[in-house]
């Protein structure tokens, strides 16, 4: 997105008044409404689509493979793949690996081994696939929080056969049509415009074009956790971050985290 | 408070259909109420004058031109695109409701330079190909009868280069379509002090004027293919003229602005004011107020083009209106507050009886 000279310094001079007018009169801690979907891919565990104001789109679909414990131990397998797609972006690109691995990691590292678990021997391995439709702004919130909804509303076959397998070798089998919600908490990202001494909540396109750095954030069990770390929200014009600013925006995600999760959580 | 607004998504299938249906519609009902009285078949022609869907039956008379938007079997019409019928003589076409802009000559519309190149530039217009715009076509600092040189091919850049907006005129189509425009008018140019919006093209609402002084010291320039630019009023803006900010005398503004005798002293005018300024990239000194001013305008003209009303001055005035209900402008985001600015500007119209 290319903006003319006049319109990038009307928007800057807007974005770093105290406090900053952004280009749709939120304020420093709104964010774009989104619309959401819910289980509507059939051949799914979870699936759920969100939709912004400004047409981009994000659906995840979440299935489940049964998999021996020892074949993860021993790294042959992780126990969440993700694997991301954005039209406009080559897979091997260094936007989508990037995005791959800071989901790949946060997820392996907060959802819950327990969650997961079968038997002594075998455990269910998750696979998230992230198809984003449209995109005009940095998609990793999007991402986030629709893999969120699709996770918390995620099936899976319920087991029928003992839970020790461990003396007797024993294949695990599985209701015909019950099944179990996943019961876990996952982690979100939030992403923060930088722009002089303002730091605003979930930057649309112009935003991050003007903007002079960007961070995110994330947030699990109602604290803020890793990775914290700045991203690039456009080509060029890229300012260092003063060191308050991270704090004021890791006390901004403190302040907004529940009600996202409260908000998210009620979405149907 | 509220952070983050969410919504359920739309139900897939048929419900969808239906709710759009009884939802307040799309403004081309309102604009076809006329035609549609007693039934949908205009009875001398047996033709739909309502608006048809991809594949629906237009005529089964073969004595009809078919025109763009349609395709045919045996003797029968069917359209190809969503969208109203249009009958030029004996040409039958399907206007459609969404698609990229049609330039036509004399059109009115705001463009983005994507390109320069030799004695031209490339400029985005939400069309098919991009229009050009020649080097001859523009106003250089100078004043009007200043030739071309070939310094002033070498520095095109310094005049427009890519990403710069500009308020132009198609000046005319080429074979495939295309536009080639021109700025040679003191109202065109580059244009500052203000932001940008994207709107559908088909819902403008075609006008003698497109560029528009609103009551808050705001001037609008509502470019026919849906490119919308707010600004700050420019100060020596029809100086003689008027830029009253009351809400009737936008009104007045509207049919007075733009006149032959008006346009006669522009000429005279052009080579005092044709200087460098005029491809200035540098804004003016905006204070808060006229940019949160610039910011509900901005809003409001998003929930026009979110209720799928056609777009003029009047109904942007009405809805900046029905927008100070909130004195939060975070809140005209929100799909309920844009749905209910949609419905006020509609009650609006339908208590003046317009």
């Amino acid at each position: 997105m290319t903006l003319s000279v006049a319109e990038s310094s009307y928007l800057y001079d807007s974005l770093q008044q105290s406090p900053p007018i952004r280009p749709d009169g939120r304020k420093i801690n709104q964010f774009r409404p989104i619309q959401t979907n819910i289980g509507f891919l059939e051949s799914t565990n979870g699936s759920a689509k969100i939709t912004l104001s400004d047409g981009s789109e994000c659906i995840v679909s979440i299935k489940s493979k049964v998999v021996e414990k020892a074949a993860i131990a021993s790294g042959r397998e992780n126990l969440i793949d993700v694997d991301v797609e954005v039209p406009g972006y080559r897979d091997d690109s260094a936007f989508i690996s990037n995005l791959i691995s800071t989901l790949q990691s946060i997820y392996t590292n907060y959802i819950s081994r327990e969650s997961l678990n079968l038997t002594s021997r075998f455990t269910y391995k998750l696979f998230i696939d992230v198809l984003v439709i449209a995109n005009y702004s940095y998609p990793l919130s999007l991402i986030s929080f629709t893999t969120y909804l699709a996770l918390k509303n995620t099936y899976l076959p319920k087991l029928i056969s003992s839970v020790d397998d461990k003396e007797i070798e024993e294949q695990p089998t599985f209701h015909d049509y019950e099944f179990n919600r996943l019961e876990i908490e996952v982690p979100i990202i939030f992403t923060i415009a930088v722009i002089n001494n303002n730091y605003i909540m979930d930057p649309n396109a112009q935003e991050m074009e003007v903007s002079d750095n960007g961070l995110i954030i994330s947030w699990y069990n109602r604290k803020v956790i890793t990775p914290i770390e700045t991203i690039k929200l456009n080509e060029g014009h890229v300012k260092a971050v003063k060191p308050e600013l991270i704090i004021n925006s890791i006390d901004l995600v403190k302040s907004l985290g529940d009600s996202v999760i409260e908000a998210l959580n009620k979405a149907e | 408070m509220d952070i983050i607004s969410i919504s359920k998504g739309a139900e897939y299938g048929h419900s969808n259909i239906e709710d759009d249906e009884y939802e307040y519609d799309s403004d081309i009902d309102v604009l076809m109420e006329d035609e549609q009285r007693g039934d949908d078949v205009d009875r001398d022609e047996k033709i739909k004058t309502s608006v048809v869907t991809p594949g629906e039956l237009v005529i089964d008379d073969p004595i009809w031109m078919r025109g763009h938007g349609t395709y045919f079997l045996g003797n029968e019409t069917f359209s190809s695109v969503a969208g109203t019928i249009s009958k030029v003589n004996r040409l039958l076409s399907v206007k459609p409701i969404r698609g990229r802009y049609e330039p036509e000559t004399g059109d009115h519309i705001v463009g983005r330079i994507t390109e320069v190149g030799q004695k031209r530039w490339k400029v985005d217009i939400g069309a098919q190909t991009d229009a050009v715009l020649m080097l001859g076509s523009v106003n250089l600092p100078g004043g009007v009868l200043r030739r071309k040189s070939e310094s002033d091919e070498l520095q095109m850049r310094s005049f427009l280069k890519e990403g710069d907006l500009l308020n132009c005129e198609v000046q005319s189509l080429f074979q495939d379509g295309s536009a080639s425009l021109h700025t040679r008018s003191l109202k065109y140019g580059k244009l500052r002090n203000g932001v940008f919006l994207k709107v559908p093209s088909s819902l403008i609402v075609r006008a003698k004027n497109h560029s528009h002084n609103l009551p808050g010291g705001i001037s609008v320039i509502i470019g026919v293919n849906g490119y919308i630019w707010i600004r700050k009023t420019p100060e020596d803006s029809n100086a003689g003229n008027s830029t009253n900010l009351s809400k009737n005398a936008a009104a007045i503004n509207t049919k007075g602005q733009y006149n032959v005798g008006n346009a006669s002293v522009s000429i005279t005018r052009l080579e005092e004011e044709s200087s460098w300024e005029i491809y200035s990239d540098v804004n003016d000194p905006i204070s808060r107020s006229l940019r949160d001013t610039i910011t509900r305008y901005s809003n409001s003209i998003k929930a026009l083009a979110f209720c799928e009303i056609g777009i003029s001055v009047d109904r942007i005035v009405s809805a900046y209106d029905a927008s100070m209900a909130q004195v939060d402008l975070g809140k005209l985001i929100d799909r309920e507050v844009m749905e209910s600015i949609g419905a006020e500007v509609i009650n609006g119209e339908k208590y003046r009886g317009q």
